[in-house]
């Protein structure tokens, strides 16, 4: 009868003494007891415990649990020892998104398989296709509207110049390894596996040093139109490997030098009304 | 019982299928008697206040896996002790002051009138426990009352497992003693 917790229950005066601290040790324990077994003494002793603290608590739970849950990607990023804003920054990137590294892979597999039925032509696809995939991603990466993290990016506390590095190398992390695991199937030389990195980056250094002068999306495009006629024109003279030779890598280096010239002046520029507070 | 109202099993389901009102509503029903619980093992509020909270975020992540099988009230109880140890000891020692029923320094505090519910205050257990040395008594509150591991009840109290220990094995034979 007693264990039922119906029949039997603690009068507001031993509530009372229990949220003040002053029952005894064997009193409370039991009373303790008994709480765990009825909902109606539990009800009471709320009442008798109410305070603005626990309100304020609640507001914390609710806040906590309506945060979003990091995705996948952000927790890789921290378990890799990233700050969880970084991480949110960078899974951000359309780049770090299955759809975009979808179409990286497909469009890089269409041109491994033309390599494998007609050498030149794929070759030349290839060298088209790889140092474009990580130009048109870092475009998306800072281009305004197809950045669907664009007003965070706008709004965080943090130096153009790091963001800007911090989001190009997540571009090329992720596209980078795909290129170079097609360019290995490739008939070709095996240089040509690493070999299109330097126009890559030289197309990801113009792309942004001239983004100012042009907007972003036109920079990448007409880099785009540049780099496609190269190569499409020394694919039809029947070498495309023409475009990546000495000559062709020495260019684009000297192109990558003179871009991290032109941005760094210009971050340096954007940065100083920020940097006069100090 | 409740007429329409949800059962706390019912409310847990709910937040399964990410019902934030079912939370809102196991929290007014839960939250307050487990402060009060909290407050007796811990006097720093800020720490129990903590303590809550992680309890019914840990709660809402868990959800799933409360298999119906016992009281929710249980359940949380259980979830809110383990996550207040946590939080004692990330504090380090001596960082949380601890409440009234682990530090009880008078023998007998309740007055006749305060129980008469509680005949065991003067049964033969209830005047043996009431005997007992304090440190001795804390060490029986923490592992027969509140279900606690040595280890766990160790982390609460801030003293090394071996004392929780052999203060066990000194308390058992107070009581033998006691009772005998």
């Amino acid at each position: 009868m007693t264990t039922n917790g119906e029949a039997w229950h603690a009068d507001d005066q031993a509530l009372r003494g229990l949220v003040q601290g002053t029952t005894g040790p064997v009193a409370a324990a039991s009373l303790e007891a008994h709480l765990m077994r009825c909902e109606t003494c539990r009800a009471q002793l709320n009442t008798l415990a109410l305070d603005d603290s626990l309100e304020r608590t609640w507001l914390l739970v609710r806040a906590t649990v309506e945060s979003p849950e990091p995705t996948g990607v952000e927790r890789l990023l921290q378990a890799c020892g990233m700050s969880e804003e970084t991480g949110r920054l960078l899974a951000a990137v359309p780049a770090m998104r299955g759809a975009w590294l979808l179409g990286v892979a497909v469009v890089m597999a269409f041109a491994g398989l033309a390599a494998a039925f007609s050498g030149n032509l794929g070759i030349g696809l290839f060298l088209l296709m790889a140092p474009l995939a990580p130009v048109m991603g870092v475009a998306a990466a800072f281009g305004g509207d197809a950045d669907p993290a664009q007003e965070i990016v706008v709004t965080a506390p943090y130096s153009a110049g790091r963001l800007l590095l911090l989001r190009a190398t997540a571009v090329l992390l992720t596209s980078a390894p795909i290129a170079m695991l097609v360019g290995l199937a490739l008939p070709g030389p095996g240089w040509l596996t690493i070999a299109w990195l330097t126009p890559a980056a030289a197309g990801i250094g113009l792309t942004l040093a001239l983004a100012p002068l042009t907007g972003l999306t036109n920079a990448a495009a007409s880099i785009g139109v540049v780099w496609s006629t190269l190569t499409l024109s020394a694919t039809r003279a029947h070498d495309p490997l023409v475009v990546v030779d000495s000559i062709g890598q020495l260019t684009c280096l000297t192109l990558v030098v003179i871009a991290a010239i032109a941005i760094v002046s210009k971050s340096r520029i954007l940065e100083l009304p920020r940097r006069q507070k100090q | 019982m409740r007429g329409p109202e949800l059962s706390d099993a019912e409310l847990v389901a709910r937040m399964c299928a990410r019902d934030e009102g079912a939370l809102r509503t196991l929290y007014e029903r839960h939250a307050g008697w487990m402060s009060v619980r909290l407050l007796r093992r811990c006097a720093d509020r800020d720490v129990v206040t903590d303590t809550l909270q992680d309890t019914f975020v840990a709660a809402w992540n868990a959800a799933a896996r409360f298999r119906g099988e016992g009281e929710v009230a249980s359940w949380l109880w259980g979830i809110a002790l383990h996550r207040l140890i946590s939080r004692v000891r990330t504090r380090g020692p001596q960082g949380a002051r601890l409440g009234p029923a682990l530090l009880s320094p008078q023998l007998s505090d309740a007055s006749a009138e305060d129980d008469v519910l509680l005949a065991i205050e003067y049964s033969d257990v209830g005047s043996a426990l009431a005997r007992i040395s304090p440190e001795l008594r804390v060490v029986l509150q923490a592992t027969v009352l509140d279900g606690l591991t040595t280890r766990e009840a160790a982390r609460l109290l801030g003293i090394p497992q071996g004392t929780v220990k052999t203060r066990l094995v000194r308390a058992r034979a107070s009581m033998r003693e006691e009772l005998a």
